[in-house]
């Protein structure tokens, strides 16, 4: 009993340390594999297996850990790092609101936009997201 | 809680929404229809094999890389509607990448909160938005090399929505060849964000996001969102305290319109609104009055009926709808583009009026290369298939096929280059389908002296690949 209430005090100090742990094992992992590799032959399905593969059992501890969090309603702000700063009174004049324009205003707005949309339409905008959308973008998915 | 559990039903909804061609989890491969030229309003990478429209920075980015030939009206018309209208409640209920982190922000760990060192980081989301989405693929337009910069040197979505996604699908293992330093970069990149998000809330949402610098200079004016009644407030600063983003006052620039300090708010004083409707809050204002109306039960049931069709609708659409073309190969099946099948014959016309009949290069080393103007690793590459045909002028053919999908004048183009090798535009299609292209670009097809395929992928190549594949076909 005593055990668990110790344990319910660290749950959420011990999944942050595998938390980073996790994350810095899978960075460094990632670096080895990299400089191990050569041109055109770095990375390969096995090679991603074999490396998600070590970390498999840590993963496993996570999540079994971050379940009895949810078990022991544990709340995910249990502990601050740094303190935030004093609830300040705010300055009248800083209050926040919303400048909702005239009705006139938003309808110019949205005929402008309408007006740019048929433009692009019509100059090839359109194409020119739909050809890029539509094939696979290697650059954006790390491939080059 | 029960608006918090609504507000994760409606940011899951979207992600189901822009994700809706749940097929391309199963075949590995992402959605090419023509919807995909709708922007969604979140940051949803469209080379996601669920995605079903386009992700509206990468958009932004392509049309400004294209601006030398054309304004990007298109795109920009978009994002002007998105933001006028929702601001940056796109980044509290519609965005998944938004939603991934918060899920993972809910493993329960010591937290960072807001200080003034996250206030000040939370500018750096608009100096990335200035230099990476704006100025440096201007600057590579001008030398006509298309460059989304955010998306290659930064953005997550991309490597967790794209590369993750088609990658661990068995289908794709021969992309695994094509990983490398960039990949390493992204992926490295993405794990501390992941890391960072469990105990800092919305980290990318705060200091890297340039959808949300955008959103977030219209969240005062915008349709939907927060409202704060002067008339209530007593300046008790409760919600800014409560508020995890680095907001300053409620519904300011960082707010994300999540309308948590609604409950926090003693007063009633503020208030979720679309326009003059109260959707959220402001409890006391039971009646309706001349200013500010209340959406009722059954207006809620239908908005819900509306979103619930437009996801069967979307779902029935992306998964269900014939959208690839056939690959026009003759019923013998000895042809094809696998390696060791015999190429299909074709005739294309060259850019310089020719036309290219491959039956005439039998006797030849064939090097077929597919590219697109709007591809910069195919444009990069260029120069070593022109080294390749001058270092082999008898011997090795080389022949560069643009895509169907052609933005700019390709023969224009080319005019700005001192290329010596021929060039043609498959302006149906049909050709490139029968050589096996595939969504991705760069692809290299040799064929041997007989038409035989012995190699066909996607990939950057080097000269020096080149060379030893131009052998080996020998």
């Amino acid at each position: 009993m005593k055990f668990i209430s110790i344990l319910k005090k660290k749950l959420p100090v011990i999944i942050a340390f595998l938390v980073i742990t996790l994350c810095a094992g899978l960075i460094i992992e990632t670096l080895i594999i990299y400089f191990h590799g050569t041109d055109g032959a770095i990375y390969s399905r096995e090679i991603a297996k074999n490396g998600l593969g070590h970390f498999l059992p840590l993963l496993v501890l996570l999540l079994v850990l971050v379940l009895l969090a949810v078990i022991w309603h544990i709340p995910e702000n249990n502990q601050v790092l740094k303190k935030s700063s004093k609830r300040k009174r705010i300055p009248q004049q800083a209050v926040g609101k919303k400048k909702h324009l005239s009705a006139k205003i938003y309808i110019l707005i949205y005929l402008a936009g309408l007006i740019l949309i048929i433009v692009g339409i019509y100059n090839g905008g359109l194409k020119d997201v739909l050809i890029k959308a539509a094939n696979i973008c290697t650059e954006c998915i790390g491939l080059g | 809680m029960k608006k918090e559990k609504n507000r994760k039903l409606i940011q899951l909804y979207a992600a189901l929404l822009y994700n809706a061609h749940l097929k391309g989890y199963i075949e590995g491969d992402i959605y090419t229809g023509d919807i995909k030229a709708i922007c969604v309003p979140g940051l949803n990478c469209y080379s996601c094999p669920g995605a079903i429209g386009a992700c509206p920075l990468g958009a932004l980015q392509n049309a400004l890389a294209s601006s030398g030939n054309r304004a990007p009206y298109y795109v920009l018309g978009i994002l002007l509607v998105f933001a006028v209208t929702f601001g940056r409640t796109i980044c509290g209920w519609l965005c998944p990448a938004g939603l991934v982190q918060e899920l993972v922000y809910k493993i329960p760990t010591p937290k960072l909160v807001k200080n003034r060192i996250t206030h000040v980081f939370s500018y750096l989301k608009y100096i990335i938005l200035i230099i990476f989405v704006i100025a440096i693929p201007l600057w590579y337009s001008i030398q006509k090399l298309p460059l989304p910069a955010f998306c290659k040197y930064i953005c997550p979505a991309g490597t967790l929505g794209g590369a993750v996604q088609l990658l661990a699908h068995p289908t794709n293992a021969d992309k695994f060849p094509m990983l490398g330093a960039l990949f390493t970069k992204k992926w490295i990149i993405l794990i501390l964000l992941l890391c960072m998000s469990v105990f800092i809330y919305r980290v990318f949402c705060r200091f890297l996001c340039p959808l949300g610098a955008i959103y977030s200079l219209f969240n005062r004016f915008s349709l939907i969102g927060i409202c704060v009644n002067q008339d209530k407030c007593t300046n008790c600063g409760q919600c800014t305290a409560s508020c995890s983003m680095d907001t300053k006052m409620a519904g300011d620039h960082e707010c994300i319109q999540c309308g948590k300090c609604i409950n926090e708010c003693n007063h009633n004083a503020i208030t979720f609104q679309a326009g003059k409707y109260v959707i959220m809050g402001g409890e006391e204002a039971k009646e309706n009055t001349e200013k500010i109306k209340r959406i009722t039960k059954r207006e809620k049931t239908i908005a819900a009926s509306i979103m619930a069709a437009l996801l069967c609708v979307a779902l029935v659409f992306s998964n269900f709808l014939p959208m690839q073309k056939e690959p026009a190969v003759p019923a013998n099946t000895s042809y094809g583009h696998e390696k060791g099948q015999q190429a299909v014959d074709f005739t294309l016309a060259t850019v310089d009026g020719k036309s290219f009949h491959l039956k005439e290069y039998r006797g030849k080393v064939v090097v077929l290369n597919l590219w697109a103007t709007w591809c910069t690793p195919c444009v990069n590459e260029l120069p070593y298939f022109e080294k390749l045909h001058r270092a082999h002028p008898d011997d090795v053919v080389v022949l560069a096929i643009h895509s169907d999908l052609v933005t700019d004048d390709v023969q224009e183009y080319l005019s700005g280059y001192s290329y010596t090798f021929p060039f043609a535009v498959d302006e149906d299609g049909k050709t490139i389908a029968s050589l096996g292209g595939s969504t991705m670009l760069p692809q290299t097809i040799i064929l041997d002296k007989d038409g035989v395929v012995t190699y066909n992928q996607v990939g950057s190549v080097t000269y020096e690949m080149l060379e030893t594949l131009v052998d080996a076909a020998s």
